[in-house]
Order: structure tokens, then C-alpha cells, then sequence
């Protein structure tokens, strides 16, 4: 500075310098205008590109990214939505403060750039190799040697990560799958990612590479417990549900357990528009959370007390509605579309008393057409006699045309009231008092007559009768009015959920009168905040009794309307064929998630819930003797569920073995299992060679947000000497009947853990091999949501800094370097899948009558695809898996297009494919359409769809016309030439066509209301009955007293575990809490929770939220620091000292990674856990039925939930210095 | 003399920018020559603490080093080698930090090439090697305070990489006082935040101490 010139003396005051002309008359002033650059460009931008942001909020927001000089600097909102049309509120603009904070993620410090992998397993790897010379080889020496093997393992979770390359990661990846291929069968390889709608390309990237080799993929709909198995057990239908602008349209909203303004942002407007229209909200949630302050009443129910307050409304419904009073618009609905008319048949007890059983069949009335078991039966109220009505799943796989809903002039008897033979007392059970989980029963009495000889009543006469609705000369004990503390009066819910019954009765009275006067737009909005308890599932149908009752399903401003997660792939068909290689290879190894990791992070070895725990005390012991895994055994040899890995053998060797004896694979299967020689791997979980070896999470944080039973899933998954485990192993007398107990546990069950993120998430954090993803702003890939009808892109702002990929490019590298490895080592083999039966099939109608036969306990003979898994022989040419992962296979042709029962051949798009993307030539694809890039993987997504395609939709309607017998094509014939090419989507999001993908009718700019088609055009619903279904008759649904909908309350874990309390014996004072583990604004579905707005939002870490009352118990303070902990883990954080918990009751927000502001714990020493440190699921027997309508099998579709709400916590204050690691 | 140290500062720079790159097989066959680089630096305090750091870094063991490299810069927030995230934090600012970080770059006539990013320190350190005279030394002055941060924060590990962030400082002289301030105030609060749209917005009248704030 100091020996620069002066700017002073250096300046002319007077003279101007520089060069003057020769004329004289001209000067040139050295001075430019460069400075006004930064101004000019300021707003400009190399370019703006649409993308979005897959974080699986529902939101599905498009968004503008904004370029400049090759870098992203901001996003803004897209307002470029379709219109909804006059009278509507506008989908536009969309997007968060969530959304509008991505970008920062592009370049913040602790994204991840480059691979890594563990020093010491890399280090070995790399000797091994370097000795041996293969890849493969060098992996089997590492994991088969047990020092070695525990040596990485046990660092699992504790850092020591290098940077790798990407080819030498790749192989790493590629040779452990060669190698346990070659060892184990392909059934022990892998994946798990969640939420296709969010990102669906790169979903499909890794699932169908796991496809073409066989591996395993993973459920996470019912793992998570956001899919309520209601929705199957109910409508024969996953989660089908309207978009938020259909709020609009309804006249009386329920919103119960979903916290609309937090969860749902970018919608949540329409709630609020409807208001304006004069729609009612209530609110029922136990905390005063956001969305209560739009509600016009509160009900602040207990937590786990839904399903009592949701039957007190039915029972004012019933009485005042259906019995008092008959309203033709809900008692045509009931008779066209419900089975309340159906007929049941009572079961006569030892004591004189009937309990309700099965659905009268055509069979049981001497009806000897097809399929006769599985079609029910009425009374036709112009004759009195028995009637079998159209569209029963017995007509959806028979003579075609009957799989309908038209009555042609029969008109189903709701009531035998008045045509009654008998007046029968029937026992029904109540679980709000009694014996723990198991209830009581209760006495009351149903009208009923004799039908081919049997004793018969009404699906409605039982709902009136566990209702507790009186008729005169009824037997039984019924509530003499609203204030008789009876089941299941306004009265006896208040005693059990605290809300006030006048309150309740009234919510109960206007929804139905809504509806009444509406024709059915009275909407219940729900989620996980009711989902996530075991029994969710009844609380779930005593919610979907009301919109049934009133006629609001099938309707637009009305029915259920249920969102967890972003569900709906609206481009089903095409993104299931790419996802899952349906285009060379079928069927995929499908897997249910729950059973999956129950036994694989030993979480089954700590059960303490019997299945004979949960049954009713009108049950008949069914269960008795049974552990949890041994109904999932069960299920597995019945071909219930999926049971993968399958057999204590390599699917591949069993093949061989066949070929070798020259039988036939089936045979060999069976006679071997019959013999006792071949077991199934879930009967023995623990067996060295029977759990799953290699394992790849991609898009998701499993370990740190969706991982119920952490601690479980470290100290038995990954063998990792940190897990918080505090439980005893489950008591000799309580062990499995069936499946094989072996004393020693294995802890560290998996060679490989990979993780594909863009964050250093927990799981991230916990695994063998990391790669670096591609943020949401670095790639091309489609997006779709419940929420709004359009489909939309991501677009590469940006290729992938660093060293980061799109999952379509890793997954092709692994691809091929794994096929350069099988050259060698696998060639091609076949393989034999056991597969379960499966809903929207045949498959559906195996298992009559919903009466359960094992076949090993001789009850019936084993044959494959009925009373056991189909077993079906597939070709793996492993050499040529990415040749085939590259291209679409030729089986979208031969075999063409199934789903949920509509069918195509989407032959012309082939064709346009090939000249669209080009055709591969040469390898083992030569001449198919490349898939090569990932734009044109989403281009076949599109194509191959209906909702995107109106050809295919249009076929697929012509399809189902033949088989229903109904005019369906022209709801998607105006739309027939239409196809969504990737490109029109890149331009703006795109309303989706109306499609037998979907059940709505969204033709002529109509809000997307499930079920519209059924309602309107008389298709069945997927179900037993083909209507909507109050009645449950599968002989364990029965077991467990669900053959209605019933409030059963949370499980009683305070007497099944006993005190848990530590602190006793040091005089501690301490409390045990129910533990609540909600969704939070800001974390798991806002990827960037790490950053510090978030974290000072949530007090720089994971809080615990007590009441003022606890709090005062405990001598707590707001943010004071404390301990959460029981039998599964324990949980250190500062708490929140809140008046919107209610006392008894303790929350934590789900999926705060741990390494956030986590110190030791006080009780162990170790670091303190997740939310889910302190969870651990429990499956309930239900969910495992398979073969039978629309409890069958379907990949995310049904199958055991893992709930952990009903946990409980002992909270203390903490006393010990706090200290970090 | 001047010019002499100008050189010596030079070298400092690009021998900082090439070892707080990630130790990979390159970097390490390099040894030698680094080393010889480094003694033959003139002798200072920056001259030593360089001298001090290789003898640790050729010493360590290759996987060791590159566990240790990962754990303290790719994984520790509070000593990313990224600088405008200490300045700027994760505000929208901070997009436009670094397109003038790259605009300078180019402007100087050593434009940015490959996928780092501009405040990637290396990246700075090589700039500020071969920029011409007067330019180089701008950015790290610019990032004054975050170096320092990273620095202390090294230290507060006793990782052996502080080494190299005190060469740096030692070259560029005294931190300022409004450096120093900065860093006290980055290390009580962190980054700054993205305060837009967050100011209370109900009636004054119910929000008596919006006034105060004032």
C-alpha cells in the first residue's frame, strides 16, 4: 500500500489525458462501460431449466433453476401448470420453503463428491486382489475368512472412509454380487429403495439391474406402515386417492391424522380456499398441531382413540341414517356398491350362541356354476330368494362379460329385519375391555333367516349389531341411548378418547347430512398419525365405514383421502415394465420389506407379542403356540407372501439338480420340500447360508429414517459393537414353534452395504461402499404425485459435479462391470422362483373360502401356484445383463401389458421407440430400442403407458370392457391420440389421461376422485364381493375379531413389557411414556435438514416433546437435556416443554440422523439413538394372509405393516455431565 | 527483497494448493519433489511449518493419510475447504459468490477449468500463485476470516493440517481487526442464515417488541 501513488497527486483536476485526433477536434476517453456488466447481467442466466425435487413430500413441485456461468445460483416456482378450469382454484404456484432452499444443496460443504469405501476393507480388496488376480475371488477370500470378515464390520459406522475410484468401487460392488450369486443364489442380493413416483428413472436403475440378475427388491410402502391395509382388506385397491384439488369440492372435511399445512404445503390452499366456500373442517388430533387452527372443532381424542370415535359417529349414522330414518341415496349406494347386503352365515357356539362366519356362497345354494365358492350371495327383495349378483371376483376370472356391478333388476335386501325366521343372539367382540389385547365378548342379536340351510343375516344386520344400534325384539344387551357407556355409543367412546359425545355425535350427524345433501361430498382426509399402530387397519375401516355408509367414495368431494407418502406412479405400466424388467425377465423377486428385515436385523429373536396375544376371546386358538415368525413361515410355504431369500439352497443349484435327475424343476422342488430335505430360508433365518448377503439402498436413509428397530438393525445387519440393544432375547416358552432357533445370534449378517446418496446420510454412514448421486437439479427423470393430476421432468441444470453420478449411470456401471465378471464366474444359468400368489390374477382364487390348509400338516397336498408358491423356471444369461439392462427386451410384445386386470400390447410403441431412441446393435439387445440414457428410459416410461399414452389406456379399457361387459373406453377415447412424449413434459407438466392404471375419471378437466369409474360405470372394485367390503370373512380375520370394523386400542405394552424403569433401585424419578414418532416439517421430507436453518428450527438436533405436566413431574425444563430409553435403545436430546402434548405422551419428530447434536448416553455410554433407537415393529397376523381375492399378495400393495406407535418410553432428566464423542 | 518474497509467497501458495488436495498416488510419487520445493524455500515461519508438515505427511502411511484427509475436510463442516460457505453460508448469496469468484478468475486470464468449484481453497491458493501481481493475494483476503476459521479449527484437533492453513495466514500477514471480529462472530453463530421472509409479520399492535427491535 504504502509505495503506491497518492490517487491525489496522481489525479488531473483539469487536464483530460489520453490521445487526441490529428484534426484536434476529437478526443478517445479510454473509459468503457464494462462497469455496467454486473448490472446487465445481474437477472441473466446461461439458461433456466425446469426441475423438481424428489424428496418424496408429495408436493411434486416444478420448479425454474436458474444457470449462471455454469453453476446454479437460485430456483423459483414454475406457474406454468394446465388450468383447472373455471370455479377452480389454481394448482400453480407450487413449491415450499423446502423446495426453494435445494439449491444451496448443489455445493454445500458436506455433500458428497467422491466414492468411498472403507480404508481397512479396501485395503484388503486391493491385497487380495492384487495376489489372486480376480475380483471375485478376492471378495469370497475376504468374507469367507472370519477375521477378516469381522475386522470391516466391526467398523462399521466409525469413519475410516478413503476416496476410491469409481472403477474400483464399481467392482468391488459387482464382484460381491457375482460372488454371492455363484455361492448363495441370487435370491441373497439386495435392494431397497423407496417411492418410485419421486424419481422414478432412478428408481428403476438399480431395481432393474436387481431384476436381470435375480436379486431381491424390497417393499417400503408397508414397511414404512404408511400403507394402510385397510385400503386392500377394504377397496381391493393400494392407496387410491383424490387429488387436493377434490377438496375443493367437498362440502364437509374430516381432516384425522394428517397434518395438512405441514406435511402437504404446496395444498394445503385448497383446504383453506374451501373454507371460503363455505366447507366445514373438523380436525381430530391429540396435540395442537398446525393444522388445528383451521378447524371449526377440535376433537383432541387420546392418541390410539380414533377408531372408537370414528364407530360412536357410525353409530349415530347408523341410528339416525339408517334406521330411524331411510335416505334413499345412501341405501341405493349401499345396495350397488357395498356388501352390506351380502349374506353371512352364523356359526352356532357351545353355548347356544352364534357368532358371525363366512359369506354365504353361490356354492352353499346349490349354484354349481364356475367359480361358484367364490361368489357371494343376496336376497332379492322383489322375491325373497337368494341371488348371486354380477361382478364378484368368482365372475372376474370366469365366462367374460359378468364382472360387473349391474344388477339387471335385482334389488339386494339390506336388512332381514323384517323378513326375519330367527332372532338370533350373536357374540361380538369388544376390546376396550377384557383380557389385555384380546378383549371381551359381548352379547347382542341380528335378525336372520334360512338360506340353503343354513343360517344367514346381513353384512349391515352385523354392523348395526357391533354398532350397538337397537331394533326392537333383538336378543343381546344394547346401549339404550347416546349416553348408555355401551359399545359403541358417544358415551362410551368419551370415556375412552376424552372428547366431549355431543361433539362427536354432531361431527357424526353433519358429515352424514353433508353427504346427504350432497350426494355424497363429505371427505375424511387421513394419515400417518392414525397409520402407524398395529391396529390401524380396523381404525382404518372404522374411518372408511362412514364414507361407505354415506355414500361419499366414488365421488368427487368425497371419500377417503389418505396421503403418507408420494404414492402414485401415475405412468404405471410403462415405469413397472423398465422398473422391474418385465421386458426380458418375469416375475421379479418381490419382496415384503416388514418380514424382510424382521428377520433380518433379529428383531423376531426379542418378540414378546404373540399372534394367540392379539386373537379375540371369541377366537378358537388358531394361533395358539405360534411365534410371529412362524406365521410368516407359514405364509411362505402357503404362497401367501414372498419369501425371499427362499430356500436353505441356491435357486440356481436346485435347477441343476433337476436337469441333473431329468425331472422337472417343480417336481424336484416339491418332492425335496415334502421330504424334508429342502427347507425354507425363513425357517431357519439364522442358518449361516440363509440371510441376505449383499445389500444396496439407493434414495433412501433406511438406517437413519425408516430403520424401526435401529439399534436391531446394527448389532444383528451389520455386526457394528455401538448398538444400544437393551432387550432380552425372548424366553424359551415364547420361541418359535417351527422355525428353528439357534442360540448363537449371527451379528453382522451382511458382506456388503452400498449406499448411492448425495448426502453422508446415517446410512451413508454405516455402510461398506459409498457413492456420490446426482442431486435433483443434475439429471434427467419424471416425478408424479396423489396430489395433482400432471407429470413432469427433471432436467440437468448441471452435469454432476465432482465425481457424482445419476443413478441410471451408476447402476449401468455396475451392470457392466458385473457382466464382464460373470463371464467367468456365473455364464448362464436358470433359476427357479417361488413365487406368491398374486392379487389381480388368477392367482386370487386359490385358497376358497378363506379357510387355511398346510400342506406339510397334511391338510392338504402341496401344488405349486395353489395351495403353495408358484415355482417358475427363469433364464439368467448373467453375461448379458447389461446388454439387457441397456435396451427393452422383447417381452413387452410376446407377453404384452398386464395391470390390474386391463391388458395391452404395446406393439406400434415399440416401433416408436426404436426410431425415437435407435436401436441397439449387436451383444444380446441387438435390434431392441436403446435405453442406454436415462431420457430414454423415461421415454418408455411414457410410452408404455396408459395415463400417458391414449392408445394403450384406450386398449386397456377395451380390454376390461370385454370382461365386465360395460362401456369403458370412451373415458379415455377422447384422449386417444394423445401421447406425453418426455419432451412435451420437459415443456410443462402434462394432465394425465384417464386410465385403467387409475379408478378416477379426470376426463373434461375433472378432479382425480378414486373409484369414480366403479360408481359410475358399475366395474367392481378388486375385491371378493366386487364391492366395497364391510365384512372380512378369511378364517383368521375372524380369529381376530376383524370381521368388521371395531375399535381395538394401542397394544398394551406397559403389561407385556413390564416396568422398564432403570433408575428404580437409584431412585431416579422417572415416567413411562407413550412414545409418538410424527412426521416433522422440516426433516425427512426435506432432504436438507442438516443445514442451519433447519437445525436451528429443531434446536440443533433431535427434541423430545413432553407435556407441561410430565415436565413439572420429572423437574424438567424447557431444553433441559434428557434420557428416553426402554428395552430397544435409548435416546439422549434436550426436550421441549410443550402444552400442545397432552400428559402421557411423548414425541420425538421422525428422522433426526444421529450424528446431529448427539452426546454419550447417561445409560450406556454409548452415543445416543435415532427416534427409531427406541422402535422396534411388530407384525400383526393379518396382514400375512395371501391367495385369497383381494388379501392377496401385490408388491406394495398388501402385506405386514411395521407399526411401532404403540411403543412407550421411560423419560427421565438427565443427571450426568453432557458429553460428546 | 521485496521481489524475492513476492516468489517465496508464490511458491507458498502453490505448494499449499497442491497438499491440501486430497493425498492420491500422484500427489504422494511427488514427495520428492515437494519436499525439495519446501527447503528450498527462504527461511520463515511459513517456510517452517510447511517443513514441519511434510515431515508428518511423508512419514504417514498412505491409506492412513487419505482416512485422515477425508475425515477432516470431506466430513467436518468446520474445516471445509470450501471459503464463500463461511462468508455467505447457505443463503442464495452464495451462488453469486461464486460466479464472481469464476468471472475473476477468467478476467485475469486463468479461467476455470474441470468441475471445482471456484472457492475450493486449493483452487484459490493456485490462483493466488499465478494471478498477476496484486490480484492473487485479493481472494484470500477476501476469505480472510474463513481461513482463519478452518485454521483454528485444525488446530482445535491438533490435526496436522493446520500446518498448512498457518503457512497461508503467515504469508499474508496480520489478519485485519474486522477479520478477526468475523471470525469470533463465525465461530459463536456459524455461517450466516437466509433471514428473507422470515420477519414476524402479524399487526404491530400485537407485536410489541418489533418496536424495540427497531
Amino acid at each position: 500500500m504504502a509505495d503506491r501513488a497518492s490517487p491525489l497527486l496522481e489525479a488531473h483536476r483539469f487536464l483530460r489525458r489520453g490521445p487526441v485526433s490529428e484534426e484536434g477536434w476529437s478526443q478517445l476517453v479510454a473509459k468503457d462501460r464494462d462497469w455496467e456488466r454486473s448490472y446487465r447481467g445481474r437477472w441473466a442466466h446461461d439458461k433456466v431449466v425446469r426441475s423438481t425435487h424428489g424428496v418424496n413430500c408429495t408436493g411434486s413441485c416444478s420448479w425454474k433453476v436458474y444457470v449462471k456461468d455454469g453453476l446454479i445460483t437460485w430456483e423459483s416456482q414454475a406457474v406454468d401448470y394446465p388450468s383447472t378450469g373455471p370455479d377452480m382454484p389454481e394448482y400453480e404456484p407450487r413449491g415450499c420453503p423446502r423446495g426453494a432452499s435445494f439449491s444451496w444443496y448443489t455445493y454445500s460443504p458436506l455433500r458428497l463428491k467422491y466414492p468411498y469405501v472403507r480404508g481397512s476393507l479396501l485395503a484388503m480388496f486391493r491385497e487380495a486382489r492384487r495376489r489372486l488376480g480376480d475380483p471375485v475371488d478376492a471378495w469370497a477370500e475376504i468374507v469367507d475368512d472370519p477375521e477378516r470378515s469381522r475386522l470391516y464390520r466391526r467398523q462399521r459406522g466409525k469413519g475410516g472412509f478413503v476416496r476410491a475410484s469409481w472403477d474400483e468401487v464399481v467392482e468391488i460392488v459387482a464382484a460381491a454380487h457375482v460372488h454371492t450369486i455363484k455361492r448363495h443364489g441370487p435370491d441373497r442380493c439386495v435392494g431397497f429403495t423407496p417411492i418410485p413416483a419421486m424419481s422414478m428413472a432412478s428408481y428403476a436403475a438399480g431395481t432393474r439391474f436387481l431384476s436381470l440378475i435375480g436379486g431381491v427388491i424390497l417393499s417400503f410402502y408397508d414397511w414404512y406402515a404408511d400403507l394402510p391395509p385397510s385400503s386392500p382388506q377394504v377397496f381391493g385397491d393400494q392407496t387410491d386417492v383424490p387429488e387436493s384439488g377434490d377438496w375443493f369440492n367437498s362440502g364437509y372435511l374430516i381432516i384425522w391424522g394428517t397434518n395438512i399445512p405441514t406435511t402437504r404445503t404446496p395444498d394445503a390452499h385448497f383446504m383453506v380456499e374451501a373454507r371460503y366456500r363455505g366447507q366445514k373442517v373438523v380436525v381430530v388430533s391429540p396435540d395442537y398441531a398446525e393444522h388445528t387452527k383451521f378447524a371449526d372443532h377440535w376433537l383432541a381424542g387420546a392418541p390410539g382413540s380414533d377408531g372408537a370415535m370414528a364407530m360412536a359417529m357410525g353409530h349415530v349414522i347408523l341410528k339416525e341414517f339408517y334406521v330411524d330414518r331411510e335416505v334413499p341415496y345412501f341405501r341405493d349406494y349401499a345396495r350397488r356398491f357395498t356388501d352390506l347386503p351380502m349374506l353371512v352365515t352364523l356359526r352356532e357356539r357351545e353355548d347356544g350362541a352364534h357368532v358371525p362366519d363366512r359369506l354365504l356362497r353361490a356354492s352353499d345354494i346349490g349354484e354349481d356354476e364356475e367359480n361358484a365358492e367364490w361368489k357371494p350371495v343376496l336376497i332379492d327383495e322383489r322375491t325373497g330368494k337368494p341371488a348371486v349378483p354380477n361382478g364378484s371376483v368368482g365372475h372376474r376370472y370366469g365366462e367374460p362379460g359378468r364382472w360387473n356391478l349391474k344388477l339387471d333388476g335385482v334389488e339386494p335386501l339390506l336388512t332381514v329385519f323384517d323378513r326375519a325366521e330367527e332372532r338370533v343372539a350373536v357374540d361380538l367382540p369388544r376390546f376396550d375391555e377384557g383380557e389385555r389385547e384380546r378383549g371381551a365378548a359381548m352379547r347382542r342379536g341380528v335378525p336372520a333367516v334360512r338360506v340353503g340351510g343354513k343360517l344367514v343375516t346381513t353384512v349391515l344386520d352385523l354392523l348395526l349389531a357391533q354398532y350397538g344400534v337397537a331394533r326392537d325384539g333383538l336378543p343381546g344387551e344394547w346401549p339404550a341411548d347416546y349416553d348408555d357407556p355401551a359399545p359403541a355409543t358417544p358415551a362410551w367412546q368419551e370415556a375412552i378418547s376424552g372428547v366431549d359425545r355431543h361433539l362427536v355425535a354432531r361431527v357424526g350427524r353433519e358429515f352424514a347430512r353433508n353427504a346427504e345433501r350432497t350426494q355424497g361430498r363429505s371427505m375424511i382426509a387421513m394419515g400417518a398419525g392414525t397409520n402407524h399402530w398395529f391396529h390401524s387397519d380396523e381404525t382404518y375401516r372404522t374411518f372408511l365405514a362412514l364414507v361407505m355408509l354415506c355414500g361419499c367414495e366414488g365421488v368427487n368431494g368425497g371419500g377417503w383421502a389418505h396421503y403418507v407418502g408420494q404414492e402414485k406412479v401415475r405412468p404405471l405400466a410403462g415405469w413397472q415394465t423398465v422398473a422391474f424388467a418385465l421386458d426380458w425377465v418375469r416375475p421379479p423377486r418381490h419382496q415384503s420389506g416388514t418380514p424382510f428385515f424382521y428377520l433380518a436385523s433379529g428383531q423376531w429373536r426379542y418378540e414378546k407379542v404373540q399372534p394367540a396375544d392379539v386373537a379375540s376371546a371369541l377366537g378358537t386358538g388358531v394361533f395358539d403356540g405360534m411365534h410371529i415368525a412362524d406365521v410368516n413361515a407359514l405364509g411362505a410355504r402357503l404362497g401367501w407372501l414372498p419369501s425371499f431369500p427362499s430356500f436353505d439352497r441356491s435357486t440356481l443349484d436346485l435347477v441343476d439338480e433337476a436337469r441333473e435327475k431329468g425331472v422337472e424343476v417343480s417336481d424336484h422342488v416339491v418332492s425335496e420340500l415334502r421330504d424334508g430335505k429342502l427347507g425354507f430360508a425363513c425357517e431357519d433365518p439364522d442358518a449361516p447360508d440363509n440371510h441376505p448377503k449383499v445389500m444396496t439402498v439407493w434414495r433412501s436413509n433406511l438406517l437413519g429414517s425408516s430403520g424401526k428397530g435401529h439399534e436391531y438393525f446394527l448389532k444383528h445387519m451389520l455386526g457394528t459393537t455401538e448398538n444400544a440393544v437393551r432387550a432380552e432375547e425372548t424366553p424359551p416358552e415364547l420361541r418359535p414353534r417351527d422355525v428353528k432357533w439357534r442360540d448363537a445370534s449371527p451379528d453382522g449378517k451382511l458382506d456388503l452395504l452400498t449406499t448411492v446418496d448425495f448426502r453422508m446420510t446415517s446410512n451413508a454412514l454405516f455402510s461398506d461402499v459409498v457413492l456420490p448421486a446426482a442431486t435433483w437439479y443434475e439429471k434427467y427423470d419424471l416425478s408424479s404425485t396423489d396430489l395433482h393430476p400432471f407429470v413432469h421432468t427433471f432436467n440437468q441444470a448441471v452435469p454432476p459435479p465432482w465425481e457424482n453420478k445419476t443413478d441410471w449411470e451408476t447402476f449401468k456401471r455396475v451392470a457392466e462391470r458385473f457382466s464382464e465378471l460373470a463371464e467367468k464366474h456365473l455364464g448362464k444359468r436358470s433359476d427357479v422362483i417361488a413365487a406368491p400368489l398374486l392379487h389381480d390374477s388368477a392367482d386370487e382364487i386359490a385358497q376358497p373360502l378363506g379357510e387355511v390348509r398346510d400342506w406339510r400338516a397334511g391338510e392338504c397336498e402341496p401344488i405349486p401356484g395353489k395351495t403353495m408358491p408358484k415355482l417358475i423356471v427363469v433364464e439368467r444369461d448373467y453375461p448379458a445383463v447389461a446388454d439387457k439392462w441397456k435396451a427393452l427386451g422383447p417381452l413387452v410384445e410376446q407377453l404384452g401389458t398386464q395391470v390390474k386386470g386391463a391388458n395391452w400390447v404395446a406393439d406400434e410403441e415399440v416401433e416408436h421407440l426404436r426410431a425415437q431412441n435407435g436401436a441397439v446393435r449387436g451383444g444380446a439387445a441387438d435390434g431392441r430400442p436403446s435405453l442406454a440414457r436415462v431420457e430414454e428410459a423415461c421415454e418408455a416410461i411414457l410410452t408404455l403407458s396408459g395415463t400417458t399414452n391414449g392408445r394403450l389406456a384406450t386398449e386397456g379399457f377395451r380390454s376390461l370392457e370385454r370382461s365386465c361387459g360395460v362401456p369403458l373406453a370412451d373415458l379415455s377415447g377422447t384422449r386417444e391420440a394423445d401421447r406425453i412424449s418426455f419432451q412435451d413434459a420437459q415443456i410443462q407438466p402434462r394432465t394425465v389421461i384417464t386410465s385403467p392404471e387409475w379408478s378416477g375419471i379426470e376426463a373434461h378437466g375433472r378432479r382425480y376422485a378414486p373409484f369414480t369409474i366403479n360408481v359410475e360405470r358399475e366395474k367392481p372394485w378388486h375385491t371378493l364381493s366386487g364391492r366395497m367390503q364391510f365384512y372380512l370373512d378369511h378364517e383368521w380375520m375372524l380369529e381376530l375379531g376383524e370381521g368388521l370394523p371395531v375399535y381395538r386400542p394401542p397394544l398394551h405394552y406397559r403389561a407385556i413389557f413390564g416396568d422398564q424403569r432403570a433408575g428404580a433401585d437409584e431412585g431416579r424419578t422417572e415416567l413411562t411414556l407413550n412414545y409418538l414418532t410424527p412426521h416433522s416439517k422440516w426433516s425427512i421430507h426435506s432432504e436438507y435438514q442438516d443445514n442451519l436453518h433447519m437445525l436451528t428450527l429443531f434446536r440443533g438436533g433431535g427434541m423430545l416433546w413432553v407435556s407441561r405436566e410430565d415436565a413439572e413431574a420429572l423437574d424438567i425444563h424447557d431444553n433441559d437435556w434428557v434420557e428416553a430409553y426402554n428395552r430397544n435403545g435409548v435416546i439422549a436430546c434436550r426436550a421441549t416443554v410443550t402444552h400442545r402434548v397432552p400428559q402421557g405422551t411423548c414425541m420425538m419428530y421422525h428422522a433426526k440422523d444421529r450424528h446431529l447434536n448427539v452426546p454419550l448416553t447417561e445409560l450406556q455410554g454409548k452415543r445416543g439413538g435415532t427416534d427409531n433407537s427406541a422402535t422396534r415393529i411388530v407384525m400383526k397376523p393379518t396382514h400375512f394372509i395371501g391367495g385369497y381375492a383381494q388379501l392377496s399378495f401385490g408388491f406394495n400393495y398388501y402385506g405386514p405393516t411395521g407399526s411401532q406407535r404403540d411403543e412407550i418410553v421411560v423419560l427421565r432428566k438427565r443427571e450426568a455431565e453432557v458429553v460428546f464423542q | 527483497m521485496r521481489r524475492r518474497s513476492a516468489a517465496g509467497a508464490r511458491t507458498v501458495y502453490k505448494l499449499c494448493s497442491l497438499l491440501l488436495q486430497y493425498p492420491d498416488d500422484e500427489l504422494r510419487a511427488a514427495a520428492g519433489e515437494l519436499r525439495e520445493a519446501v527447503r528450498g524455500l527462504p527461511r520463515s515461519r511459513a517456510a517452517q511449518a510447511l517443513d514441519e508438515f511434510m515431515e508428518w505427511w511423508t512419514a504417514c502411511d498412505p491409506l492412513a493419510l487419505e482416512e485422515h484427509y477425508v475425515q477432516s475436510f470431506d466430513l467436518d463442516k468446520r474445516s471445509g475447504l470450501y471459503l464463500t460457505f463461511y462468508a455467505k453460508g447457505d443463503k442464495r448469496e452464495r451462488g453469486m459468490a461464486l460466479v464472481r469468484l469464476k468471472q475473476m478468475y477468467r478476467a485475469c486470464g486463468l479461467p476455470l477449468e474441470g468441475t471445482e468449484l471456484p472457492d475450493y481453497l486449493p483452487v484459490m491458493l493456485e490462483f493466488a500463485a499465478a494471478a498477476p501481481e496484486g490480484r492473487g493475494e485479493l481472494v484470500l483476503h477476501e476469505h480472510r476470516a474463513a481461513l482463519e476459521l478452518v485454521r483454528l479449527s485444525l488446530h482445535d484437533h491438533q490435526d496436522p493440517y493446520a500446518r498448512l492453513l498457518d503457512a497461508v495466514c503467515l504469508t499474508l500477514g496480520e489478519a485485519s481487526a474486522t477479520d478477526l471480529a468475523s471470525v469470533r462472530r463465525l465461530i459463536g453463530d456459524g455461517p450466516p442464515q437466509e433471514l428473507v421472509g422470515l420477519e414476524p409479520f402479524a399487526p404491530p399492535d400485537v407485536m410489541p417488541e418489533l418496536e424495540a427491535r427497531r
